[in-house]
């Protein structure tokens, strides 16, 4: 837990940084009241106590010192397939439409990703993706990228 | 007497064939966009406006405000099952809603969430039916100092959040202040932190950011272990609560009602931060605090109470005075205005029919939902019985096309798949994820009343002090960050002295 308070605490220094420099051609006060950087650095700055507050606790130990429950090397496989399918979903979804999209989506992670069976999961995508298509396409006639096969 | 009179009038309206088709309609159509992530009642009522001209005023308005308060209802029922929130105003209930689902409790919550829903929904409408007119006076006394000390109140109750730090809770709600910043400054109309890319002159809108890191983040934490969770059965009897529960939760709600209805009344705040802010009450006068963050039913029963409450508060400076108190009744606004009314301070004496026909079937659809959800919470709690890893391609898939339809755009699919990996690395640093969430929708009123306040004292801090109200909020707001420090310091001197 200490490392991840660490990395916390340095990601959060980053962002300030980043704030501050991204800000500095901006207003910090017009005339009589606050500009468009005003804000930005006021909570830049009270970021920066409280980043180095956790920053010193995690050097001197005495934040939470329970270990992160990490996943094995396979559980971590696992969460990274299943999150690069998240992305080709969105990726494939713009070309091949939602509907299409999802069906690849669903058997992937189901049939690769988790190894269930391949009728449950079969079944499970035609669910699925004909709720997608009713409620989102059919009934709230949401305009969801249209593939090839016009769905 | 006559308020009565005039409530008899609408109940004659309420109760014929058009006006309960059209009060059914508005709440099942509510409860079902109100569970959709990405499909909020603003935008159910926006797709139904079209339907609505050729109708009777009444009715249209009778339908359109049932999808408001019906929302409401559904919003709880994904968070809870799925832990993913229909509406913005779920959040809370998502935190603390599937905690108890997964311990196998989906059924108590689904009923408390209903119960305290039909509780608030139904005296909000009594307060609206008496007391409109004298409390929307009132609410109209705030302005910009009020608005942004009660931000910042929400903001301080971020605190109580997590379970664990709370230099951690006020971190992870500075990182939201932080990514609020991004998009068009309100003020002075320039663009900040968008680093050249237009998809950034919106900013961060908050449901994408929601869905990340609660729904994505936790489907990644569950499939690390291969998604093979065991279904949980929820039985009819899970959803009786014992008169304990009943007892226990009952003050949760009526603390969350008044909270609800009274930041509902005011414009701009809105049902999510009436639940916050709820919780965060809630917390302070829980008998079992400890519980919050693990599965708390009394934070259910008051965070849902607030939300629904928020609805009606927001219907009163609308029916009295023509404001809206939030989207959902600015469309409502709007869809009076296509029916050719015209409303305002006099709506009330103009069109009795319609304002009590509106208020009557407030009652009946309140009842509709009860109905609806109280013994079909097992069923929707079924949901349950599929296996983890059937569900979850699904849950993420809903949620990615939720966001998407938020802005119809790529880039917000985008942004909660990459908040799904933050949300990820959150858990694992322990890190809660509420504060952020909170801070993203609390940010725009927080930094529009803050300089707006100063342009209006011309810079000079003392507009905080010089006001009644704001005042008021101030000694709140001090208290609520002084008495922890006290209370610790009390502890220890306590703990010294034995």
């Amino acid at each position: 837990m200490r490392l991840l308070d660490l990395i916390s605490a340095l990601a959060m220094m980053a962002l300030i940084a980043l704030v501050v420099v991204a800000t500095r051609d901006l207003a910090f006060w017009n005339g009589v009241f606050p500009g468009p950087r005003f804000l930005p650095l006021l909570l830049a700055g009270t970021t920066a106590l409280l980043a180095i507050a956790l920053f010193v606790s995690a050097v001197r130990g005495t934040g939470n010192r329970q270990p992160v429950d990490w996943p094995d090397r396979t559980g971590l496989a696992r969460i990274g397939a299943f999150y690069l399918a998240a992305i080709g979903f969105g990726v494939i979804g713009s070309f091949l439409g939602f509907v299409t999209s999802a069906i690849v989506f669903l058997l992937f992670t189901m049939v690769v990703v988790l190894r269930r069976p391949i009728v449950p999961s079969l079944i499970t995508t035609a669910v699925t993706s004909l709720i997608v298509y009713v409620i989102f396409i059919g009934w709230l006639d949401i305009r969801l990228p249209l593939g090839p096969f016009g769905f | 007497m006559e308020t009565l009179s005039l409530i008899g009038m609408g109940f004659g309206m309420v109760l014929t064939v058009p006006g309960l088709t059209a009060v059914v309609t508005g709440v099942l159509i509510g409860q079902i966009v109100g569970a959709l992530p990405g499909i909020g009642p603003s935008t159910g009522m926006a797709l139904l406006l079209p339907v609505t001209f050729g109708m009777d005023p009444a009715l249209a308005i009778m339908m359109l405000s049932g999808i408001l308060y019906g929302a409401m209802y559904g919003g709880s029922i994904t968070a809870i099952l799925i832990n993913v929130p229909g509406d913005d105003s779920s959040v809370v209930c998502a935190i603390e809603g599937n905690k108890l689902a997964r311990k196998g409790k989906a059924g108590h919550a689904l009923a408390v969430a209903a119960l305290s829903s039909f509780a608030a929904g139904v005296t909000g409408t009594i307060v609206l039916a008496f007391a409109a007119v004298a409390l929307s006076a009132v609410a109209l006394r705030f302005n910009a100092p009020e608005f942004f000390l009660l931000a910042l109140l929400g903001i301080s109750a971020s605190a109580s959040l997590g379970t664990g730090s709370v230099v951690k809770a006020l971190l992870m709600g500075l990182f939201g202040l932080l990514i609020a910043m991004v998009g068009i400054d309100p003020i002075a109309g320039t663009t900040r932190l968008t680093f050249g890319f237009s998809q950034l002159l919106d900013g961060f809108d908050f449901l994408p950011v929601a869905i990340g890191v609660f729904g994505i983040a936790e489907i990644l934490v569950s499939l690390e272990r291969g998604g093979t969770m065991q279904p949980i059965v929820t039985r009819f009897r899970d959803t009786f609560l014992s008169a304990k529960d009943v007892a226990f939760c009952a003050m949760a709600a009526v603390r969350g009602f008044i909270v609800g209805f009274c930041m509902g009344m005011m414009p701009g705040a809105g049902s999510t931060v009436s639940s916050f802010l709820a919780y965060g009450v809630e917390r302070k006068f829980s008998r079992r605090p400890e519980q919050f963050g693990h599965g708390a039913l009394d934070a259910i029963a008051t965070t849902e109470a607030a939300n629904n409450a928020s609805v009606t508060g927001a219907m009163t400076p609308m029916l009295t005075l023509g404001i809206p108190g939030s989207t959902g009744t600015a469309v409502l606004l709007a869809a009076l205005i296509l029916q050719g009314i015209r409303p305002g301070p006099t709506l009330m004496t103009d069109q009795p029919v319609l304002v009590w026909s509106l208020i009557a079937s407030m009652f009946v659809g309140n009842v509709v939902l009860l109905i609806l959800n109280l013994p079909m919470a097992p069923i929707f709690a079924s949901i349950l019985r599929i296996p983890y890893a059937y569900l979850a391609p699904g849950i993420v898939l809903f949620s990615l096309i939720g966001a998407y339809a938020v802005t119809l755009s790529f880039f917000t699919m985008g942004v909660a798949i990459a908040f799904g990996l933050i949300g990820y690395f959150m858990i694992k640093a322990d890190l809660p994820r509420a504060p952020l969430v909170l801070a993203l929708v609390l940010a725009p009123l927080l930094e529009e009343s803050l300089r707006q306040s100063l342009l209006l004292s011309l810079g000079s801090p003392l507009i905080f002090v010089q006001r009644p109200f704001s005042l008021a909020l101030l000694v709140v707001l001090l208290l609520v960050f002084l008495m922890p420090l006290v209370m610790s310091l009390r502890s220890r001197w306590k703990a010294r002295s034995t």
